[in-house]
């Protein structure tokens, strides 16, 4: 006869099967995140890959965004993203939240993938709630140390601008 | 077909990987109150994060976009400012009550249920968080514990079960851990052969830090002087990847929680010097998680050196094969002299 687990939320259950199920819960959820990160490429809650900082960022082709308006302030030149904290901090959130959204959109766009950069556009934009933003969407190719001895990108492509709020 | 050696050695490594035996642990009262008062300093630190949540600065934020946690908000079509005034509140209140109830499931729910909701919440703009995940997931488990703060008499089996939960919550931790150093060697091979700079190069931590700073645009102390002197970086940045990878491995082999835990700590203030992330829940959880973990048992330097993984393993069997071969040579020079 098996023993049984007095006082536990499944009282008919073994002590043997729950520690089945939580074996089984911890290996789901290790699969999932795998899934997710390699072939998903999104994140759905509750479950996370952990993948943060898993690769190291080479030369490399990315997306960033230059606004020249937001609300009644108007940037010339326009404010580089890597200089827009003071946006965000007014909203009491980080700008590393928006930057897979620039990426995505970016990609999106290059990719003739019309509904997910409609997508990706309205959730950036969406930041600012109703107010007037006018920014830039830039294609750039950049090596980190370069950047940060130098604040220069190798090339600059504008993909388009785009104003939202008015 | 495989050596004799290699196979036993294979063998053995897998038996040093088992689900740990709770039975023995179960049948210490010093274990079983170094568990219930784990489980007791979460929830009174819990109206803690309740508070830090209470006080963020919700009135401000623009796009709410509530995830499908939040189903009540569109149901009864509450505004934000409704929805977040009655999360903040409910996450105080619950977790004041669970200060109090959490010995009793009900309790324990209504705390789990808070953290789930407070979280889901800060996932709404934008993108999911990460800070107070874990939080959720312990919480979650700590639902299934038995009520042993009242129940002196309790059987073997209903003390197993508990510690049984408390290593589940433990594990899910750890495995957040490994899941992490996983991704990161996985990287570090993949951009080994295409030929690029991968995490095991010398300017490794010069190249993430330079990418993440102006991202985050915020002033981190030592990352200017890691990218003059990558050197520095080098060994930290290769170390992390394996501490973090073998981090389930201490729910193995229980009594490195402690060592592990610190090493854990050191990475997360290392990583907010370096690279001005913070991790502060999360910090904070660690320590209570395995600081006072029932599971450390024997503290002695042997001890941890024989758990370590490889390192202990190389220690154990190294001295056997060294042996087996040393015979074998005798064996064979006796046959010939």
């Amino acid at each position: 006869m098996h023993a049984q687990s007095a006082g536990a939320i499944f009282p008919r259950m073994t002590y043997e099967a729950q520690k089945r199920i939580i074996l089984i819960v911890l290996a789901l959820y290790f699969c999932i995140g795998l899934y997710d990160n390699y072939f998903y490429g999104n994140e759905r809650y509750p479950v996370f890959s952990w993948s943060l900082f898993s690769t190291i960022p080479n030369e490399k082709t990315t997306y960033t965004v230059a606004i020249s308006r937001l609300g009644v302030n108007t940037y010339t030149p326009a404010l580089r993203f890597d200089e827009s904290r003071q946006l965000f901090e007014l909203l009491g959130q980080s700008p590393t939240q928006y930057t897979p959204m620039i990426e995505n959109m970016g990609m999106a766009l290059d990719r003739g993938d019309t509904e997910r950069f409609t997508r990706e556009k309205k959730r950036f934009e969406h930041m600012f709630g109703n107010a007037a933003f006018t920014y830039d969407l830039l294609r750039v190719r950049y090596d980190p140390l370069e950047y940060w001895q130098h604040q220069s990108f190798i090339s600059t492509t504008s993909l388009g601008v785009f104003t939202s709020g008015l | 077909m495989m050596h004799p050696l290699i196979l036993q050695y294979v063998g053995r490594v897998a038996n040093t990987i088992r689900f740990p035996s709770l039975t023995l642990f179960a049948a210490d009262d010093a274990v079983m109150e170094k568990a219930r008062t784990l489980v007791s300093y979460f929830y009174y630190l819990a109206p803690f994060g309740a508070f830090l949540f209470f006080t963020g600065m919700w009135a401000t934020k623009q796009n709410f976009d509530p995830i499908w946690p939040l189903w009540w908000v569109q149901q009864f079509d509450l505004s934000y400012e409704a929805t977040y005034n009655i999360v903040r509140f409910a996450f105080v209140i619950c977790t004041l009550i669970g200060v109090l109830a959490h010995p009793y499931r009900i309790g324990r729910l209504l705390v789990f249920f808070a953290f789930w909701q407070a979280h889901a919440l800060e996932s709404s703009f934008g993108g999911p968080n990460h800070q107070w995940y874990l939080w959720v997931y312990v919480a979650a488990f700590f639902v299934f514990l038995p009520n042993l703060w009242h129940q002196h008499d309790a059987s073997r089996d209903t003390r197993r079960t508990f510690l049984l939960y408390v290593w589940a919550a433990q594990a899910i931790m750890m495995l957040m851990y490994t899941m992490a150093g996983f991704h990161k060697l996985l990287g570090t091979a993949m951009q080994y052969l295409a030929g690029e700079i991968h995490g095991f190069s010398m300017h490794a931590f010069a190249y993430q830090i330079a990418d993440w700073i102006p991202k985050l645009q915020r002033e981190a102390v030592l990352a200017p002087f890691i990218i003059a002197h990558p050197e520095w970086g080098w060994f930290p940045y290769v170390a992390i990847q394996f501490i973090q990878f073998f981090s389930l491995w201490v729910m193995v082999r229980m009594s490195l929680q402690k060592v592990w835990a610190v090493l854990l700590l050191v990475f997360h203030i290392g990583t907010f010097m370096v690279m001005g992330i913070e991790f502060n829940p999360l910090l904070i959880l660690v320590i209570v998680m395995f600081f006072h973990s029932p599971f450390l048992g024997d503290q002695s330097i042997k001890r941890l050196l024989y758990d370590l993984p490889v390192v202990g393993q190389l220690l154990i069997y190294l001295p056997l094969l060294w042996e087996k071969v040393r015979g074998s040579v005798i064996r064979t020079t006796s046959r010939y002299s």
